[in-house]
Parts: structure tokens; sequence; C-alpha cells
């Protein structure tokens, strides 16, 4: 029986089959989640569920103002009402900046944020921490609280930002961690730049020059688990904290520095997530609850509402992408130029990081241009900070190149598919880019490996229809029907900076416990991590208990983000497998006397070599803990792994929509996604990634977008003034996978987490160009956007 | 009197169990059940009625919903709705399905929606996953033969931001296909359900146990609602008022008009020698749109049924409170003002003995249009409530169109109605209404007036030049505003294209889209 993901896939051609021909028994199998059916039954899982009952309530008191200096905070109402347990201000902790952003160490972002300040920089910055016994007295409690600001002007236009004679970050003690460009006295957070060969000559020989300005909007996360912590003292009064995170680890380094204390006396336990995409790589509530239990003793509770995981949470960076590009006659690409200005908002959250992927995950796509220049600021605004979402910099940066060659292949008159075909990268090549650029430094030069973008092009092809000469038509009166795309690429973990760990151990009865730090933020990681393990021992799915997440009780990982789980954590899991093998075999030598590579394991019995059963898994169990006397032991082994390279997925999207020129309505019919990954490790678990993404992607594209007031207030602070697409908002989505093997990953895989949110934004800006004969070069293209380009364009044919 | 200013108390059924808590009234559902109940299946996402997470199955008796029907006496109606937006005191005497009731007494654990949700994958992060199954669970308990449509209709307040929908769907597909052939009738569908472990055997015993604990000297004879409306607030469904107080205060005492039954009958009544529809103004907008009345009035209603709001919001959003709300672009109120609805105004009813006695009280009646006084002002007087919506029977064309950012689920930025009678082939009583172009929503009387007593047979070149001529004229009248939803041009523009809209439903078939489009 075929896999559902490959049956669509029919006519396979012969240069495209698998490297490695090998039959997986566990891997590449759709199995259905482990935790599939708590879910499914509403058994407690997150971490709201299992709040203590008698934790207090956390509330906190939020800045109205965009830019502040508070004069005063008078508290005595607020403590005078009955169930208040405490209140805590700037004044009673001490100052110490520290990044909310979950990175490694040292952060590649800037200390620029403390945990309760002076001033108040956005619509939201927290000013205050009040705890209560219950709910509506933390909430009535928090209203109560009287502060006196000294409001300033602010600065609200990210273009306006640098050299602003209002400076957003005059504090003294707020630095970079290594050198980040910052330069927060002209509200510059971070800046980059680079270059190959001779970007102004090659424009200059070029035939065709496309030069545009697109600017992509700040967009939310809307994860539908808002973000829920709680902490108490345990038993030896460290500090425990459950907590909807993406990166235990680094949280647990993180608040130890932002709150001095030793991170032994920390220990953070992630039950699971209600989603992330980004939105729960940052410390947003950990240390308010952490306060409150640190200075009463008692457990604390903080669930933001959702108002509250709008205002004061992070967005999509938004940016400026200035393009230029130049092409020959023949449709030979020679150069491209990126100009970059990215908003930050108010504190530098993956400035640099989000900022460098802009290039990385895009300009590599075109590797054979003999000039390339990336560069630009990352500027400090008024606003809510942006963070890590999904695809971070790349869908931008997908945006703006996407549609730059979209547009050089009009000029030319070519084949939009054509002219990538001609210039993109395949398998076997190196671009400069990957050893120039890496996230927040440099980057690793390697070669690709696995690049199936000619087949993820041609069957995206098949499956939407498409033909150069009928991109667009008219379909009904005032309706017109067109077919647009993109390619993409995204990253595998970012190498030899990520790193994750996991460990085996073989328990009584002859099953194994698979401990890994990994964090599984519903994408179905804890399922894969065991599928990879069984795959490896030979062991069957069913006796794998994996647990995961728990600073005290798993191995280190740096936890889920920049597509690192699968191909990062995964071969950490690989290898303690591999490990647990070797030391189950040489305990089995040691016991029975024999050469350990005489002895074979086939899932259930060790074999000696003319294929005689020695010792059953389940009694080598027995044994090694219970009857060998002092040879007893725990059987135990613990892989890790760091990538020495970030092999890319890649994807080709292609987008049917229909334009209603009368009120400029797009409509987005069906999509089209071909997808590369290498093998997956669980097809359907990567199909639904895929979708996911992709929706996300949609949403960006068509009518997600983060609004103000002109005082900085957020507009869009609830579902219903912020809509996330619902199940009507696309007409069909099509994702297969390509038959690809990544030698370097686990069993083949690469990642697929993040690239699903890539092409959709390009693809229907180039089918809406198809459509209308406009470029739209801003995000999203609400009706009202398609409307007046339609209009433009008919005033100036007139 | 004393003992009725003490605090009521509730009773009523979760999952298997019965309970009866002095629990506040007015707060909402959702957080009894997570906080007093300890039933942490039911999520919260929003607490603003937008993602679904926190829905449950609520059952009521049919004869309580006020529209009688023979087959239906003694049978309980179970209906998906989000309890982050319902107060507890309108569950009294009511049967709560949460996600953990569903499987009480399922052998395996799972029943069937669960079962297709596993085996498609469809939870990724899974926080959406028990509002959905509710939803689900809720479709295939009816009305109507299951199909995949309505299981998408079902499912369109649920948003899930990980798995794209498309596992989800697949999932539907698999249940529209396994359930196809459930019988129609409430009473069998209902025992089908159980038998194939869809609901819980939790419900079978309801009606009765209900008419043991509730209905012999219980609280329930017109609802406890008896006790309430302390404040002189009244609340319908309450999918606006907790949108705004999303934590009420802990003594929140407000009346509970979806609990008076003499609020929730549709009948027929003739008033100034017509015929009219008289709907009670509790009545939801679910029930609004399937009755037959109702599309005996307004014929075609019914399919500008999922342009207001979400399946979830629409079992429980009441049409008096759309009314009432006083929202420039609610559609209920557009698509009331386009067909000539007039309001009846009066007080809720004294207090005790019960609602019942409110009949008697002094009714005035209010064109829907002299309604609306400004931005959210109102033409009720103190402790006037609106108390049911008459519809005029003689209108035989009606269209609605509306434009929102999204496709479905969205508040519009402007939306409009249209109705007129064609009378020896003049149109005649032409009404158009408006709203999102300024503070409150608005009949065009211009635009109806270019239309009133036009020609209708004047072939398809001359209903185009019509149609351009009403549609200008209605952008000339109006002065909209700029706000998010869009800007003052936008709306002027958009409400042109609506109008030309509304044109093409009715000829299209005349050739009109040809001559508007060429
Ligand atoms: C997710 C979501 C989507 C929505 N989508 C739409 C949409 O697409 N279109 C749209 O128009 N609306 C929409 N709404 C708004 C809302 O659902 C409707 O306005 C609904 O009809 C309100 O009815 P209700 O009974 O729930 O009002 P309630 O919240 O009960 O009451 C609203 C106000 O009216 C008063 N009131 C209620 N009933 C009466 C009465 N009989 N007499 C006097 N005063 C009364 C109340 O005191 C209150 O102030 C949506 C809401 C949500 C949460
Ligand atoms: S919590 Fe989102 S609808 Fe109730
Ligand atoms: S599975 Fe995460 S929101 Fe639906």
């Amino acid at each position: 029986m075929s896999e559902p993901w490959q049956e669509p896939i029919d006519e396979r051609p012969k240069e495209q089959k698998p490297q490695e021909p090998r039959q997986f028994r566990e891997v590449s199998h759709s199995i259905p989640k482990i935790e599939g059916k708590g879910l499914v039954t509403g058994r407690p899982a997150y971490t709201d569920d299992f709040a203590p009952r008698d934790a207090l309530y956390v509330a906190l008191v939020r800045s109205p103002h965009a830019f502040a200096r508070i004069k005063s905070i008078d508290a005595s109402k607020a403590l005078a009402l009955p169930g208040v347990a405490c209140v805590i201000t700037g004044k009673d902790i001490v100052r110490i900046p520290y990044t909310r952003a979950g990175q490694g160490d040292p952060e590649p972002s800037p200390r620029d944020k403390f945990i309760l300040d002076e001033y108040v920089r956005y619509v939201g910055d927290e000013v205050a921490i009040v705890a209560a016994e219950d709910e509506a007295t933390a909430r009535k409690a928090s209203s109560l609280i009287q502060v006196s600001y000294e409001v300033f002007e602010s600065v609200l236009d990210f273009e306006k930002s640098i050299d602003n004679p209002i400076v957003i970050h005059p504090e003294q003690e707020i630095r970079e961690m290594f050198p980040i460009g910052f330069e927060p006295r002209r509200n510059i957070a971070s800046s980059y730049e680079m270059n190959v060969g001779d970007v102004g000559a090659e424009l200059a020989k070029s035939d065709v020059v496309v030069a545009k300005s697109f600017l992509t909007q700040a967009q939310s996360h809307v994860a539908m688990e808002p973000h829920t912590a709680f902490s108490y003292l345990d038993l030896h009064g460290r500090l425990v904290i459950y907590t909807s995170t993406q990166n235990p680890f680094h949280t647990r380094r993180i608040l130890a520095q932002a709150l001095d204390m030793p991170l032994k006396d920390i220990r953070i336990v992630k039950p699971r997530i209600g989603g992330g995409f980004g939105s729960k790589q940052h410390i947003h509530i950990e240390p308010f609850v952490a306060l409150v239990t640190l200075r009463t003793g008692r457990p604390a509770r903080l669930a933001l509402s959702r108002k509250e995981v709008f205002e004061s949470t992070f967005t999509r960076h938004q940016m400026r992408i200035s393009m230029r590009a130049g092409a020959n006659r023949d449709g030979t690409l020679n150069v491209l130029d990126m100009n970059v200005l990215s908003n930050t908002g108010a504190y530098g959250e993956h400035a640099l990081t989000s900022f460098m992927v802009v290039g990385s995950k895009s300009l590599p796509l075109y590797n054979k241009v003999k000039a390339v220049h990336f560069g630009g600021n990352v500027v400090y605004t008024n606003k809510v900070s942006a963070g890590a979402f999904r695809g971070y910099g790349a869908v931008q940066g997908n945006f703006a190149i996407e549609s730059t060659v979209d547009e050089l292949a009009h000029a030319l008159g070519m084949d939009p598919i054509a002219f990538r075909e001609k210039n993109m990268i395949q398998e076997g090549e190196k671009s400069e880019v990957f050893r120039i650029m890496g996230e927040g430094g440099e980057g690793v030069d390697m070669a690709i490996e696995s690049c199936k973008l000619n087949y993820c092009i041609k069957r995206g092809k098949e499956l939407i229809g498409w033909d150069p000469k009928r991109l667009a038509w008219e379909s009904a009166p005032g309706k017109v029907r067109a077919k647009g795309m993109a390619i993409a690429m995204q990253g595998s973990g970012i190498p030899l900076v990520d790193m994750g760990s996991a460990t085996l151990t073989l328990q009584d009865g002859g099953w194994f416990t698979l401990r890994v730090g990994a964090t599984d933020l519903g994408t179905g990681s804890d399922t894969i991590m065991v599928q990879i393990a069984a795959e490896e021992l030979g062991v069957p799915f069913s006796t794998i208990s994996v647990y995961s997440s728990d600073t005290d009780n798993t191995p280190f990982d740096v936890g889920a983000y920049a597509s690192s789980t699968t191909y990062v954590s995964g071969n950490a899991v690989l290898d303690a497998a591999r490990k647990m093998k070797k030391v189950m075999i040489d305990a089995v030598a040691e016991h029975y006397g024999c050469e350990a590579d005489m002895i074979g394991f086939d899932g259930a019995n060790f074999m000696a070599e003319d294929g005689s059963v020695l010792v059953s898994l389940r009694d080598l169990s027995f044994d090694t803990l219970y009857h060998n006397g002092e040879h007893m032991k725990t059987l135990t082994a613990t892989g890790s792994y760091t990538g020495p390279k970030s092999p890319p997925p890649y994807m080709a999207g292609f987008a049917e929509i229909e334009v209603d020129t009368e009120t400029g309505k797009v409509d987005l019919l069906n999509y089209v996604a071909v997808v590369d990954c290498g093998t997956p490790i669980n097809p359907n678990l990567a199909r639904v990634q895929a979708e996911g993404g992709l929706l996300q992607g949609i949403g960006m594209a068509l009518f997600e977008n983060v609004q103000y007031t002109e005082k900085g207030r957020l507009l869009t602070n609830t579902i219903m003034s912020y809509p996330i697409p619902s199940r009507e908002d696309v007409g069909k989505i099509t994702v297969e996978l390509a038959p690809s093997f990544e030698p370097s990953g686990p069993f083949g895989a690469k990642s697929i987490g993040e690239i699903g949110i890539d092409t959709p934004p390009a693809a229907i800006a180039n089918a809406i160009r198809n459509a209308i004969g406009v470029r739209l070069t801003e995000t999203p293209f609400t009706p009202e956007r398609v409307l007046m380009a339609i209009r433009k364009a008919a005033q100036g044919q007139a | 009197m004393e003992a009725e200013s003490e605090r009521k108390k509730t009773t009523l059924k979760v999952n298997g169990k019965w309970h009866s808590t002095s629990a506040p009234y007015g707060n909402p559902l959702l957080d009894f059940l997570r906080t007093e109940l300890g039933l942490k299946g039911t999520k919260e996402g929003c607490r603003e009625g937008d993602c679904g997470a926190c829905a449950v199955l609520v059952g009521r008796p049919i004869k309580d919903l006020g529209e009688a029907s023979g087959d239906a006496q003694g049978v309980v109606r179970y209906r998906a709705v989000p309890s982050c937006l319902l107060a507890l005191g309108d569950v009294d005497c009511c049967h709560v399905i949460t996600i953990e009731g569903l499987v009480e007494g399922a052998p395996d654990g799972l029943t069937p929606v669960m079962r297709a949700f596993l085996e498609e994958n469809a939870s990724q992060c899974g926080f959406c996953t028990p509002g959905f199954i509710i939803a689900l669970s809720s479709w295939l308990a009816g009305p109507g033969k299951p199909d995949l449509a309505g299981a998408m209709k079902a499912i369109d307040g649920n948003l899930c931001r990980c798995t794209g929908y498309g596992a989800i769907r697949r999932a539907a597909e698999r249940l529209a296909k396994e359930f196809g052939g459930l019988p129609e009738g409430s009473g069998e569908r209902l025992k089908a359900l159980v038998e194939r472990q869809v609901l819980p055997e939790s419900v079978l015993g309801f009606a009765e146990e209900r008419r043991r604990r509730c209905e012999a000297g219980g609280s329930s004879d017109g609802g406890p609602a008896k006790a309430y409306n302390r404040r002189g607030l009244a609340i319908g469904g309450g999918t606006d008022y907790y949108v705004r107080n999303p934590e009420p205060e802990a003594d929140f005492s407000p009346a509970l008009l979806s609990k008076q039954p003499d609020l929730a009958g549709i009948s027929e009544v003739q008033d100034e020698g017509k015929n009219w529809v008289e709907a009670g103004a509790a009545i939801t907008a679910s029930d609004f749109f399937a009755s037959p009345l109702v599309r005996r009035a307004i014929p075609g209603i019914e399919n500008f049924e999922t342009e207001f709001a979400s399946t979830l919001i629409r079992n429980l959003a009441t049409i008096g409170g759309n009314i009432a709300n006083a929202s420039p672009v609610g559609d209920l109120t557009c698509m009331l003002m386009g067909a000539g609805a007039v309001l009846v105004l009066g007080k809720p009813g004294s207090t005790s003995p019960g609602w019942a006695a409110a009949a008697n009280t002094a009714t005035r009646k209010l064109p829907i249009e002299k309604f609306f006084l400004g931005y959210k002002k109102t033409d009720l007087q103190d402790g006037e409530i609106i108390r049911a919506i008459r519809l005029p029977e003689d209108r035989p064309f009606f269209s609605f169109e509306k434009i929102a950012k999204r496709r479905q689920l969205d508040i519009a930025s402007v939306n409009t109605a249209i109705s007129f009678i064609v009378a020896d082939g003049y149109f005649t009583q032409v009404r158009i209404s408006a709203g999102g172009i300024a503070p409150t929503p608005v009949l065009l009387k211009g635009a109806a007036s270019a239309m009133e007593g036009a020609s209708r047979n004047r072939g398809a070149a001359g209903l185009a030049v019509l149609a351009r001529k009403v549609a200008t004229t209605a952008m000339d009248e109006i002065k909209p505003i700029s706000d998010v939803r869009g800007s003052a041009e936008y709306r002027r523009q958009m409400l042109g294209k609506l109008i030309i809209a509304h044109f093409l439903r009715f000829f299209e078939d005349e050739g009109i889209g040809k001559e508007l489009f060429p």
C-alpha cells in the first residue's frame, strides 16, 4: 500500500527517485499522533488545565501611552482591596536589562528590555504586577492603581525612525552581546551589509532592470491558546514554572539572568502548547508569575486575555524592501540588490536574525547571479515589538524577490516559470550567500545535497493546469481569473548554533523511555521522535514512551524554532538510538562473554552469529536491573546533534484566484503546493504542517493587518477586528510532497515547519498581476487596494 | 419580595450530573465549567465569540423554544453555543454537554466524531479540537440531513490556526458519509445518535429528570428570570453584551430575555388590515431563519443566513439584540429594515408571578427606521424593551448584500437590503436599507424613490440603466466615514456595487449582467 501522500504522484520521473531505496518500518508512515486520543477527548493538556486551585491570579497594569516616563505609582487603593496579595512595581525589583527573545547564548538580540522599567515604550508595556486571590479582584486591583505619566511624543512611522530627535532607548545600561550594529541613539537596533561582485556594473550591463519597493505588514500570530504560565516553589524551595513556551531551556537561562537567580534554582516545564508559530519563542509571562511566587511564596497564575495577546506579545516584523534586479534578453538573471528596513517596534527581539533571513533564505534561490547585495537597518518604533513568527524574514524576502523575478519575466516576455527554471538553484550546487550569511553571524559553506525544485514545479504545473498563454481570462462579467506562482526555500535549524539532545533508557519489561528537550508545539514532534527512535532501534513504535520539554528531566535542546526539530532534534534521537543499540549489545556481550560485533538484534531478541537467541529484550531489561548482581546497571544512552549545515526544504506554490474588478475582492479558488521536505517522517503530519502554514501565508496575503490609531494604540486587538482565515477563506488547498532524500537528515528528512507560509504573498501577487496588469507591492491585498490599483491602471491608460 | 432578591440558584445538568449552584447567574457558563466544575476540556481562546474553542452543547426542551410543533412535545433539542458568551442563568434547567460528557459511556472512550478527527490527524495543537467536535456533534443532532455542506456550515464559527482546515474537512467528509442516513424526526434522531454513540446516554433521561426537578414547583416556570431584572438591564443572547463586558462583576444580574416564553414565539397577526408575521425578540437567529413563517414573509431570506455571524453565534444571538445593539452595520437590522419591519416595544413584563403577565402590559409600535436616533442611540424608553418584530407579508422581492474583509464571519464594512412589490408592471413600495455608511443603519429614501414607479418590463438594457441610476442616487445621498474596515470613499463605491448586485440577483436571467459589464 502506498501512503496517501504518494497517491497523487502517479508518474515519477526516473531521476527523481529517492537515492535511498530503503523501505522504512516506522518512519514515513502516517501514524496518528500519540496524544491524539487525549486531545480529541479534551483531556487536561495545556498549562492552564493544570494550574493549582490555590494559585494567586496575576494581572498586569499596562501603559496607555506609546511613550512615557512613569512619574509615580500609587497602589494604596489596590492594596486596600480585600484579597489582594501584592503589588510589584519597578521600584521593587533589580533593574537588569535582558532580551525576551528565546535565543541561544550569547543572544543575538540586544538586551534592551527591563521586566519593569521607569519608561514605557508602547501602548501595552508593563507598568506593575498585581496578584490577588481571584481573577476579578486582581483585575479590579489593577484598575485601582494610579499611575502618573510624563507623556512624550512617539515615533510610530518606522520609515522616519532613524536619527529622529525622539530617541526611544536613551538608557545607559542596554547593550548588544556581540556586534550586531546596535546604535540606540539613532533608533537602530541592528544593521547589516553584505556584498558579492559589482552590483552597479551588473545592473548597468543588464538588458532589463526592474526596481521596485515592497512593503509588508505586521502580522499577529493568533495561536489559539493565549500565553499562560503558573509557578510555585517546590519542596526544595526551587522555582517551578509551567508555561506555554517553545524553548524551555532558553527561558530558564534568560529568566535566571533577568531575575539574577542561579540557573539551578529554576525548573521550566512545558505541557502541551495550543499553537506557537513563534509567538511562544519569547519570555512574555514567566517573569511576572515568578516575581509573585518569589515575593509571596505562593503559586501564581497568569493567562493573558486575547486582547493582551494582541497588544503585548509580538508581531511579524513590518518591512520595507527595495529591490533591484537585472537580466539579459536570453533570460539570464545577472544581479540582485536588496535594501531592507525592518520595524522591530519598542524592543529589539530577533532584530538582526529575522533581518538576515530576509536575504539568506531568499537570495540563494537564484545562486547563479554575478553580483548580489543585501543590507539595511532594523529600527525601533513605539509600537508592539516584533519577534519570531513562522518564516520570519523569509516570507518578506520571498514576497520581494519572487515578485521582482516575476516582473522581470514579464519585462522579458518570458514564461515566469521558464525564467525561474533557467536561474534557480539545483541539486549539488552552492551559493555564496550560504557561506556569508548565517542567522546573526557568518554562515556555513554548504552544498545542496537534495533539491527537488524541478520536480515541485513540474508537478505543481500539472496540478494547477499551468498554461503560460492562458494565465488570465474573464470568467464572468466583472470577474477575472488568473494564476500565479512562486518558489521558496527555508532552512532546517541554524547550523552550528542549534543543538538538540535525547536520552533513551531501557525499562524493566523491555520498553524504552525517550526523553527529549525538543518542544512539541502541536506539530506532532513527540510522535515523530518516537518514529525515528523505533526505526533505528528496530522496535515497535508502541514500545517507546516519550517525555519532552522539562528542564530538570529532559536533556538540553534549544527548542522549537527555525524549522529545527525534525532535523536537529531528530538527528539527536537517531544518535541516541544508535548509541542505545550499542549499549544494549555491549551489555549482552559482557554477560555472555562474546564479541559485540557478533551479536544481532531484531527488535525483540539478541542473537548470536548463528541466529540462536541469546536473550530477549525483555529478559535483558530484567537481568540488567534485577538479576545481574554486581553487573546490574541502567542501560541508557544520550545523543546530541548540531548541524554542520542547514539543508533547505523547497516548495513551489501556485495560486488560482478570481478578482472582482468591481469591488477589488480577490477570492483564492485553488492553491497548489508541492514541497520537498526530504523524507516525510510522518506524511500526514507533514502535510498538515504545510496546509496550516499555507493558510497563514494566505491570511497575510489577503487581509491580516495589524493597525494602530494615530496615538499608537492598537486597533486590531480582537479576532473580530483582526480576522484570521476561517475555513471559508480558501477554495481548495492541495499539498503534495516531492519524493526526496536528504543524506544528512534523519532517514533523509529535512524540515517542513515554516516553508508553507513563504509562497502565498508572492504567488497571489503574481496572479493578481496577471489578472489586472498591475503589480501590488504592499501586503495585504485588500479589496480596497486592489480596486485602487485597477482604477489607477485605468486612469493611466486613459 | 425579600426572598426574591436573594441570589437565585441555577439548576442544571452538566454531562451526567445535576448541579444546583448559587454561582452568579450573570457570569459566563465557561467560567462555571472550568473553575467551579474543573471541566478543563472546554477551552478559552478569545472570550469574544470568535474562536469556538469554548463551544458546548446545550439541550433545551423544544416546547420552551416557543415554536410548539406537534411531534416535538417532550423532545429536547441540542445545539452548540459558545459558553464564553452565555450567561449561566440562561442554561437553568437545561442540559449542558461538554467534551468530557460526550464520551461518558462510549466503550472505547471515543465518539464517531472524535474517531474521525483522530484518524484524519485533524488536531494539530488540539486547542481548537473540543470546540470542533462539539460543533460537529451539534450538526449531526440536526436539523436536516447530515451532508458535507451542512458540516462546513456547522463549523463556520470555529477557528483553527494550525491545520489550514484540510484535515478537519477530511474528517467531516468521513462523517457525512457515515451518517448520511440518520432519521429526520427530532425524537428518532436523538435516539439514533445515542445508539451510535454520537451523544451520550445522559441525554435520554434528561427530559424526565427535568420535569421532576424544574417543573414541579422548581425554578423554571418563566425561568429564573422572574427574580432578575433588578438593574434594568436586559440581555438576549449576550453575544454583544459579553463581548463588550467579558468579565462582568460578580453580582451582575441582568434580565434574561431568552428565558421568557412570551418573547420566543413566531406567529401570524392581523393589524391595520394587513397580515404580519410576528417574531418574538428573543428568537435566536437560527430559529428565525429556519422559521417557515419568516421564510414566507421574506422570500429567500434563508439564503442570507450565513452572511450573519456563525452557526455558534446564530444559535445564541437574538434578533431583538441585533436591533437594540444599534450597530451601524448590524446585518439582521439591515435585512429587517429593508424588509419593512415594525417593532413592538413595551415593558419586559412586571416582576412576579412571571413573564406571561407581560403580554398585558402596554406596547407601542414603531417602524424600525424610526428606532435609531444616533450612533448607538435608540428610541427605547427607560425600562422598555423590544418585545417583537413584525414583518409585512406582502413583499415578494428581497435581497441582501454585504462586504467584509473575510469571506464569512466578519463584521460588514457596508451592507444593504432591498425589497419591493411589482404591481401592474411597475416597481412600487421600494425600500432600500444600508449600513456602514452613517452612524445608524438607514433607509435610502432617494435611491428608493429613483426606483419607485419605474416600469418593470423594460428589458435588460433598461434594467441596467435603472440599476445604475439607483446606485448613483444612493452614492450621492450618503456621507460615510473612514475606519479600520474601509475608507469613506471605498464605502461609497461599495454601496454602489452592492446595489448593482441586488439588480444582478433579481434580473440575472434576463441578461442584465451583459448590459452592466459590457
Ligand atoms: C463572533 C461574532 C460574530 C458576529 N457577527 C455578526 C454579524 O455578522 N453581523 C451582525 O450584525 N452582528 C454580528 N455579531 C453581533 C451580535 O451577534 C448580534 O448583534 C446579535 O444579534 C446580538 O444579539 P444578542 O441577543 O446576543 O444581544 P445581547 O448581547 O443579548 O444584547 C445586545 C444589547 O441589546 C440589548 N438587548 C438585547 N435584547 C433586547 C431587547 N429585546 N430589547 C431591548 N434591548 C435588548 C442588551 O441590553 C444589550 O445592550 C457577531 C457577534 C459575534 C460575537
Ligand atoms: S472563547 Fe472563543 S468563542 Fe468563546
Ligand atoms: S489544531 Fe491548533 S488551533 Fe486547531
